[in-house]
């Protein structure tokens, strides 16, 4: 059985589904019955949701998309 | 006279190949321009160079796509050549200094500076989201490049380690310690960000 400790060290991996599903049921079992590990996996979700959030939305410059377009279509004459 | 007949038609049948490779890649690499943008954006951190990037990436992989095969993974390849782009041809002419991460930071450092298990739950997630949205990209932009990339390929592209590595050209190892390292800087620099901007008591 994991304790605290080696779940909030896998908890990256884990979110990061970079661990073997028997570690993946170990850690899921961990937190089922760990409050206190629960709300840091909650935490380390919500970063993660709020940097993806906040910093993918760039507009694409109409401009550069029709000018690639034009590129492609003056590269393959 | 048949001979030239024979080499009109060929003529047009590799123009017609040349059209249906043009096709084909417009129509499978297109949909990644988004995600390639904002990517060169972290990368380059000025919209000008970003587009540069990202349209010398386009014309690369236009010219490397007849080579490419089908049913492996663009999405992967395409950030591979960007950001070999970057590193060969946009960051040779402004040599920045070698980055480095300050002192090793405790892990959970934004957990507790937002009150940790003292604080309700889902607390620290209303901290966050009341962050402006420009604030946390400067928060990524601050860190040096090596562990921004990791970050944003993992975290924001949503890329494995394997794939991250693939496309950094460095051991999954590597990435692993950019990318905590990386993870942890950044939530250093949010928290910078929360108390400038008086988000906690």
């Amino acid at each position: 059985m994991k304790d605290c400790d080696e779940v909030l060290r896998e908890i990256e991996l884990y979110l990061d589904r970079e661990l073997d599903p028997t570690e993946c049921s170990e850690i899921e079992h961990h937190l089922t019955g760990c409050g206190s590990c629960l709300q840091r996996k909650e935490f380390r979700i919500s970063l993660r949701a709020i940097v993806v959030k906040k910093c993918s939305h760039d507009p694409t410059p109409t401009e550069l998309v029709e000018r690639i377009k034009r590129l492609l279509a003056s590269e393959s004459q | 006279m048949a001979e030239d007949a024979c080499s009109l038609v060929d003529a047009a049948e590799a123009g017609s190949d040349d059209e249906e490779l043009r096709a084909r890649f417009e129509r499978d690499a297109l949909p990644l321009l988004p995600g390639l943008y904002s990517a060169a954006l972290r990368l380059t951190r000025n919209p000008s160079d970003a587009e540069d990037v990202v349209q010398e990436t386009f014309l690369r992989a236009f010219r490397g796509f007849a080579g490419f095969q089908e049913g492996t993974n663009l999405k992967a390849w395409m950030y591979r050549i960007l950001t070999n782009t970057f590193i060969n041809s946009y960051r040779k002419k402004k040599r920045q200094p070698t980055e480095v991460l300050e002192d090793e930071l405790p892990d959970w450092y934004l957990y507790d500076q937002l009150g940790g298990e003292g604080a309700e739950p889902s607390a620290e997630a209303t901290v966050l989201e009341s962050i402006p949205d420009e604030d946390v990209r400067a928060a990524l932009d601050a860190l040096p490049e090596a562990f921004r990339m990791a970050v944003w390929l993992v975290d924001v592209e949503g890329f494995s380690y394997k794939e991250t590595a693939e496309i950094l050209d460095v051991p999954i190892g590597t990435v692993m310690s950019r990318l905590h390292r990386g993870r942890k800087a950044l939530e250093k620099g949010l928290w910078e960000k929360v108390k400038e901007r008086g988000l906690v008591r």
